[in-house]
């Protein structure tokens, strides 16, 4: 254990990031492109990252520092949504960018790495600490923490931390076969496995609404809450993936990961502390007790979809198996939703509605809680179509936020009712930008706070929940497609619902 | 709105009128606020400055800014404006309220007779003071008891122990005050723990005998928390030091010129050249350069904090220096 450190101030130094080298593998992808550049040159704009702080990419493509340096600015202009180009900014963050190009199955390609990594703590004093990121095909995962172990890249005069991206495998049994792969070099509490939900701002402040406050939490149970609605909805379609996703498909690219975790977060007991593993802890026992289904259950309790042709605002878009890469008789599901049921005191008996899918009406991720309405309708209302219950809604993309439905009198004579909706927006109160997701996890992964990654444990408890229905829907062959793109998913998924007396709230 | 007339209640009512006009723009404005912000300036002070501050402040920490500017002869007269601004990327206005208050010295306690039901109601209300004949007068006490923290800096202070000693007899009474001098010490005190993140030099942490503080004009507060800050946290390690402090006139003004921490076979420096901090710990010498310490950098820092255990510490600790 390393001494305690008398100067450390945790107020003012918590989140800011120590001295230490990103090595990113698959540096030439999108991924890198898109997010992860665009976040660090973010954490540089905002002054969290360390003088010394540098990057090495590696791709099999052969590239000088420079040229990388050039890819690299071009994808930060491009990509960063809300930041503006900083050129100021740039020049002494681009300084820390260098490239090693080399074959993730090489020898040789390892050494080379090792070299650079040496070099660089001498020029830029980073003190050894290295975090490897894994933007690879997943396939290679195992392969690249092999070769780090072999090359010694795994230990050295710092912390050494690996970070990867889903799917965690593909089943239970790869994704355990992963974990025991990546822990033969790296220990479990130094593997980092990023699901990008878990850093999204209000995702994290379900946290700090429930176990901040006090007023929710006595609310958050069977007795009050009669269900719960997770919607994570996009209006695009595969986007040219569609070779790639029809080997995945909703329920595994979003519920088995994403959804389940966002379920976890809502429905979790509160945990001792804020402590990476008290929290964890919390949320693999959730998703433990997460009812396991029947396949009679299934047939009624989980609804696949995929979208055909369709209308969304004035375009005209394609079906599924209309896009360029996807079979013509595909049975890839691009919508999925299921009814789950958590086996707890405070639980038992209330659904868990959770739906995913592409081509659909709007792009929006949102959790719905209903709670149960008054036990006595005083009020003589004629018109009741829209005497809902409280609602609290919590907005996790776009318009980050909350909102809480609730019945108020409408003014004038008489007492009639009407729903009327109090809502927190993340920019009112705050009206500072909200950091990306990937900055958020990023830094926390420099820091070595681990509190919004995934752990083994609760990859395994997702896949328990989740490979049953995949097998099933494997062996069936469905009539798709089964709901136009623009719509809200499939009528099965209405139906779903209504077995229960509930329908989807359209968001 | 001038003179006699002037009620909570008017300014109020000028704020919604306000908002009512930003309404009717365009996709409407987010109104943000997240605590009232109480700067309050006499003739001593450069109102502009102020002005600007807070302006600077508000994207970070939006509130409702309420500028109290005195000078002698001036009628009590207050106006209400919002202050927005559009985020990078974003189609919709964000604003927050600024309400301004000009008045005479002598009136502070009606000022704060007139502040107290306009600060933003249920939120935390800060009070930043930078003069320090102001924290001295009468009327400021009114003024204090609006606010449940006030922002000093000491730097300001011609007697640096005795506004030390003073801001400690206020946090002794349970006041949160803090203090900027303090805050100007996060980058020198952020780099000074890093080089004890290191095993090997943790390990040599109880061998340090000597601490040797130098300082330039201005700066002797800072120079005073430094010190207490370093004895404070090498007793915890049960390292018995000997506490050195003194004025360095070539040393740039208003900043710590150096740090010396040294003992049996362990020496560590930390010296202010040129705008940036160079460390040398044995024969390894690193750099990093010291962020710029305005009073926008420094309050927007010390408005992300909420409680302060290690200034409240140290605070105690160099009132008795």
């Amino acid at each position: 254990m390393s001494p305690v450190n008398p100067f450390h101030d945790p107020v003012r130094f918590a989140r800011r990031v120590p001295e230490c080298v990103v090595v990113i593998f698959g540096a030439n992808g999108d991924l890198t492109k898109r997010k992860l550049m665009p976040a660090l040159f973010r954490l540089a704009y905002d002054h969290r990252l360390p003088e010394g702080f540098a990057v090495i990419g590696t791709s099999r493509t052969p590239m000088s520092d420079d040229q990388f340096r050039e890819k690299m600015r071009e994808a930060v202009r491009e990509f960063s949504e809300d930041t503006e180009f900083d050129a100021s900014v740039w020049e002494p963050f681009a300084q820390g960018l260098f490239y090693v190009a080399g074959d993730i199955a090489d020898r040789d390609f390892y050494q080379r790495l090792c070299h650079k990594l040496h070099a660089i703590e001498a020029e830029r004093h980073t003190g050894g600490s290295v975090l490897f990121y894994l933007s690879t095909q997943p396939s290679q995962y195992g392969r690249a923490a092999a070769g780090l172990g072999a090359a010694g890249l795994n230990k050295g005069n710092g912390w050494r931390r690996l970070v990867v991206e889903k799917p965690f495998g593909h089943d239970l049994e790869s994704a355990r076969a992963l974990s025991a792969e990546l822990q033969q070099v790296f220990p479990e509490s130094e593997i980092y496995r990023i699901d990008h939900y878990l850093g999204k701002e209000t995702v994290q402040n379900i946290l700090a609404f429930r176990f901040g406050n006090g007023i929710f939490e006595p609310l958050w149970n069977r007795r009050y809450v009669n269900h719960v609605q997770i919607t994570a909805a996009e209006s695009i379609g595969v986007e040219g993936r569609g070779a790639y996703y029809q080997e995945t498909g909703a329920l595994a690219d979003m519920i088995q990961n994403h959804l389940l975790q966002v379920m976890a977060t809502i429905a979790m007991e509160p945990s001792a502390s804020f402590r990476a593993d008290a929290v964890r802890d919390e949320r693999s026992k959730l998703l433990r007790s997460i009812k396991a289904m029947k396949p009679d259950q299934m047939r009624m309790d989980t609804v696949p979809g995929q979208y055909g042709p369709g209308r969304i605002g004035t375009e005209e878009v394609p079906g599924f198996r209309q896009e360029p890469g996807v079979d013509p008789q595909s049975q890839t599901n691009t919508y999925a939703a299921a009814t789950f049921f958590v086996e707890n005191w405070r639980w038992a008996g209330v659904p868990f509605y959770l739906r995913t899918g592409k081509r659909l009406a709007k792009r929006v991720t949102e959790i719905g809680i209903q709670f149960n309405p008054a036990p006595l309708a005083i009020f003589n209302n004629e018109d009741t179509s829209d005497m809902a219950p409280n609602l609290l809604i919590v907005r996790i993309q776009p318009q980050e936020g909350l909102s809480l439905k609730f019945l108020s009198k409408r003014p004038g004579t008489g007492m009639t009712l009407r729903p009327v909706s109090m809502d927190f927006n993340y920019g009112s109160s705050f009206g500072e930008r909200l950091p990306s997701a990937y900055e958020t996890l990023l830094l926390d992964a420099m820091i070595g706070d681990a509190t919004l990654y995934t752990r083994q444990d609760m990859v395994e408890a997702s896949w328990t929940v989740v490979e049953p229905i995949r097998n099933l829907w494997r062996e069936s062959k469905f009539e798709f497609p089964n709901y136009a793109a623009g719509s809200w998913g499939p009528a099965a998924a209405d139906e779903m619902l209504a077995r229960r007396g509930h329908i989807w709230r359209k968001p | 709105m001038t003179g006699a007339t002037i009620s909570p209640e008017q300014v109020l009512k000028e704020l919604d009128a306000r908002w009512a006009e930003l309404g009717k723009e365009g996709p409407g404005v987010l109104r943000a606020c997240s605590m009232s912000l109480l700067a309050v300036c006499d003739e001593s002070d450069h109102y502009a400055s102020a002005l600007e501050t807070i302006a600077l402040l508000m994207p970070s920490h939006p509130a409702r800014a309420i500028m109290i500017r005195l000078r002698r002869g001036e009628s009590l007269a207050a106006h209400a404006a919002a202050q927005c601004w559009m985020p990078f990327g974003q189609r919709q206005q964000v604003c927050s309220e600024q309400i301004e208050i000009t008045a005479a010295p002598e009136s502070l306690e009606e000022v704060a007779s007139l502040v107290e039901p306009i600060v933003a109601p249920d939120l935390p209300v800060i009070l930043w003071c930078r003069s320090p004949r102001l924290i001295q007068s009468t009327g400021f006490a009114h003024l204090i008891g609006c606010a449940t923290k006030l922002i000093l800096d000491s730097a300001a202070w011609a007697e640096a122990k005795a506004s030390i000693r003073q801001i400690a007899a206020m946090a002794a009474r349970g006041r949160s005050v803090a203090d900027l001098s303090w805050v100007r010490l996060t980058c020198w005190r952020e780099v000074l723990s890093q080089v004890f993140e290191n095993r090997e030099h943790a390990a040599r942490l109880s061998d340090i005998s000597r601490i040797h503080v130098k300082y330039g004009a201005g700066a002797e507060a800072a120079a005073l928390y430094m010190g207490a800050w370093l004895v404070d946290a090498l007793d915890a390690v049960h390292a018995r030091t000997d506490l050195h402090i003194e004025a360095d006139s070539g040393a740039p003004a208003a900043q710590i010129a150096s740090v010396e921490l040294s003992g049996a076979e362990f020496q560590a420096s930390f010296t202010h050249q040129a705008g940036r901090l160079v460390t040398n710990v044995g024969a390894v010498s690193h750099c990093a350069g010291l962020p710029p310490s305005s009073d926008y950098a420094l309050l927007r820092e010390e408005l992300g904090v909420r409680a302060d255990p290690v200034f409240e510490r140290t605070l105690a600790s160099a009132a008795r220096l």
